[in-house]
């Protein structure tokens, strides 16, 4: 049925191709099929996808500043991937093993946009670290139960993982989708398949799912997989599902993949639309989610803790696509409203500047949450 | 750690995403029960206008009482200015008890159940802080157990306590004691004030039953409460956490030996919001849900586990260890009455129980 489809749309295309021969592929579409997989031949993302590892190694060690000091070294050596640094506690469960990590040669500050920005935000991490011993409170950086906080409630680390998805995540998927068009698709490398193809497959490799991805496995079903959604893949799961974020972009890149195969440049369009759609989306529905329910939860920490989340999501929309329904002033008002302390914003019971947050994303998004 | 949340009806909406292609995603619909929003209206008005602000002002009151009185015993510490201020303290404390259970919105925003009455105090820390002067109430979790309620029930009627009010340390002591009472007083007056500010129009409006909403808080407040009282109040000193360990210092009101009271005081105004006291509360919701026969279920459970509670000789403390048969059967009863509000009444408002969602990642 899907088939008969894309060959219906195909055959738009050569219609088209009748008209403006100059701008479309002259090879004919042949009929082909989207596997349930991400079966392809010629797939190589190893690039993209041990960058998530990074990602997950980075973030675990900034996640222990609550029982011990961190150092700034270790943290330089993982940020650039020197020195061995990552480590079997860094990178378990993943599918690169660390000593994969360590050999490969390239690291995760090359790759981020804003890289100084979450460097910064990663020593902060490190500097509070000191505190983990001492109680926080307003004002105050220390810990409240296991969490540790800076002086405004803020978990700095949440910020760093969270605000990557967009830094490191987003951005690299949406700058090698937008290269797509202009890549060579007749040339194939063996293993690598052609430029098309091996960009596309690098921004798969960025969204963090494995390539029998199955959007109705609980991934946390013990033994955990070692190749699991990592990082915003994590979160279709976790935040996408009412949009169903996950089902969705796991089809469009499976539906690209075969289409720019099969040179059905129209599908292939259609599927880097959805995917930058639901990428952001996803972002913006996790976002959404931080900003509400840590109105009405009651324990401190775990509120911090939430709006910690929601403020590295929204840190991650700033690398949403230059077509975002999220306006720049509407984005600027999220980002001033995280900003606020987080004392100063469970102070106010009728949590106003929350539901101001809450109506923003809703607003330019549609509804994200159940 | 991440996935815990994850539920059969999640893995559900997972399967439909399979086939989104086919179908027009439509979400799912609005959680809110069939109801009326002027019944809603009317019984939220009632609950922020009848109960909720007078249980503040009430407590309020008490401790403006209290206070005069710890500040005569102070002034001049015997057995006789304590046995004094001991009525206005157990008016106080039950008073709060009218407010334990609205543990929402303004009280939660300043953590006010969390600061006045996490118990059993932590008498060492108190007692540090009082030999240094070095203490702060405005940690959260860390400074929780130095202050409120089960801090004054230590530090004026532990055994030796009066003594202690005229040894060298006793100035100091003194102040901790002003500094407690100043600190309950103010926590209680701003959640007051906020009820009296925008807060009350917000909670009368939320006419739904989602997470977040003015029911749902409520409903989630009452099974809070219940797991509370099986929990801290009777279960973990009885000793349901330590294999029957009794751990009796550990009740609410130890050294005041109101333990009972409180506990009593407790689950009464927590049937009186159930039943919205004179006008119209959860209870007649779900007569209006046509849930009659469980809302009267729910009324009677709530009698038989008062009356349970009732029949636990006095001093309860004491009865942990001697009357286990009694505790037990008090226990029993409250459970019995938490399941049907955390399973029956929250099904049939739609709503989802909540306050153990801890993020765990």
């Amino acid at each position: 049925m899907k088939t008969s489809y894309y060959v219906a749309l195909s055959f738009a295309a050569l219609l088209i191709s009748c008209t403006d021969s100059s701008i479309v592929e002259p090879d004919p579409v042949k009929a082909y099929t989207v596997p349930a997989t991400y079966a392809f031949t010629n797939v190589d993302y190893k690039e993209s996808a041990t960058r998530i590892g990074m990602w997950q190694g980075f973030q675990t060690y900034l996640g222990k500043s609550n029982t011990r000091v961190l150092s700034a070294d270790t943290v330089n050596y993982l940020w650039n991937n020197t020195n061995n640094a990552f480590t079997p506690e860094l990178a378990s469960n993943v599918p690169y093993s660390f000593t994969d990590l360590n050999g490969l040669g390239y690291n995760l500050s090359g790759k981020v946009t804003d890289a100084g920005l979450f460097k910064t935000l990663a020593d902060s991490t490190v500097y509070i670290s000191k505190f983990n011993k001492t109680a926080a409170s307003k004002g105050v950086p220390g810990r409240i139960d296991t969490r540790l906080f800076n002086s405004n409630g803020v978990e700095y680390n949440q910020i760093v993982a969270k605000g990557l998805m967009g830094g490191l995540i987003l951005a690299n998927i949406n700058a090698l989708l937008d290269k797509i068009p202009a890549s060579n698709n007749t040339m194939v490398i063996a293993g690598k398949g052609t430029e098309m193809e091996h960009n596309w497959d690098l921004a798969f490799g960025y969204v963090g799912i494995p390539m029998d991805y199955d959007v109705t496995y609980n991934y946390g079903t013990t033994p955990v997989k070692a190749d699991r959604p990592l990082a915003l893949g994590g979160y279709f799961a976790e935040r996408g599902n009412y949009i169903q974020a996950g089902g969705r972009v796991f089809e469009a890149f499976r539906t690209g993949r075969a289409a720019i195969t099969a040179k059905d440049y129209a599908v292939r369009d259609a599927a880097i639309i959805t995917i930058k759609e639901y990428l952001e989306k996803a972002l913006a529905a996790s976002a959404y989610y931080y900003v509400t329910n840590p109105q009405t939860q009651t324990a401190i920490d775990a509120k911090f803790h939430g709006l910690s989340e929601g403020a590295g999501f929204v840190a991650a929309l700033k690398y949403r696509p230059a077509n975002s329904k999220l306006t720049a002033a509407n984005y600027q008002t999220l980002v001033s409203i995280m900003n606020t302390s987080y004392y100063v914003l469970a102070e106010d019971a009728t949590n106003a500047k929350l539901k101001q947050a809450q109506a923003i994303l809703t607003g330019a998004y549609g509804q994200l949450q159940p | 750690m991440k996935f815990p949340r994850i539920t059969l009806a999640v893995a559900t909406i997972l399967t439909g995403a399979v086939f989104y292609a086919c179908t027009e995603n439509k979400g799912t619909t609005d959680p809110a029960p069939s109801g009326n929003d002027a019944f809603k209206t009317g019984m939220l008005t009632n609950y922020a206008g009848n109960l909720i602000i007078p249980a503040y002002a009430d407590l309020s009151a008490k401790l403006t009482t209290l206070e005069t009185q710890v500040n005569g015993f102070l002034d001049n510490p015997s057995a006789t200015t304590l046995d004094a201020a001991k009525p206005a303290y157990k008016a106080a404390y039950l008073s709060y008890q009218a407010t334990s259970a609205v543990y929402f919105g303004p009280a939660s925003a300043l953590l006010l159940n969390n600061y006045i009455n996490t118990f059993p105090p932590a008498t060492s820390q108190i007692e540090r802080g009082i030999a240094s002067g070095n203490y702060r109430f405005d940690q959260p979790v860390v400074s929780d157990s130095i202050q409120g309620f089960p801090a004054l029930d230590y530090l004026l009627f532990a055994p030796n306590a009066v003594g202690k009010f005229s040894g060298t340390d006793s100035p100091a002591r003194k102040k901790y004691v002003r500094d407690v009472m100043a600190r309950m007083k103010t926590l209680v007056s701003n959640t007051a004030a906020q009820w009296n500010g925008p807060y009350r129009a917000s909670f009368e409006t939320s006419l739904k039953t989602d997470v977040g909403s003015s029911i749902a808080f409520l409903v989630n407040q009452f099974a809070y409460e219940l797991d509370a009282m099986k929990g801290p109040r009777i279960g973990w000193p009885f000793g349901k956490r330590s294999n029957n360990i009794v751990f009796a210092d550990k009740c609410e009101g130890y050294y005041s030996g109101l333990t009972k009271e409180l506990a009593v005081a407790n689950l009464t105004n927590l049937k009186n919001y159930y039943v919205g006291g004179s006008g119209n509360g959860i209870a007649d919701y779900l007569v209006l849900l046509k849930k009659e026969a469980l809302a009267n279920q729910v009324s009677a459970q709530f009698d038989v586990a008062i009356s349970a509670l009732n029949a636990i000789p006095q001093p309860m403390s004491e009865s942990f260890a001697k009357n286990p048969a009694q505790v037990e059967e008090a226990y029993r009863q409250v459970q019995k009455l938490l399941t049907l509000i955390k399973t029956d009444v929250a099904s049939a408002t739609s709503v989802q129980i909540t306050y153990m969602d801890n993020d765990g990642d």
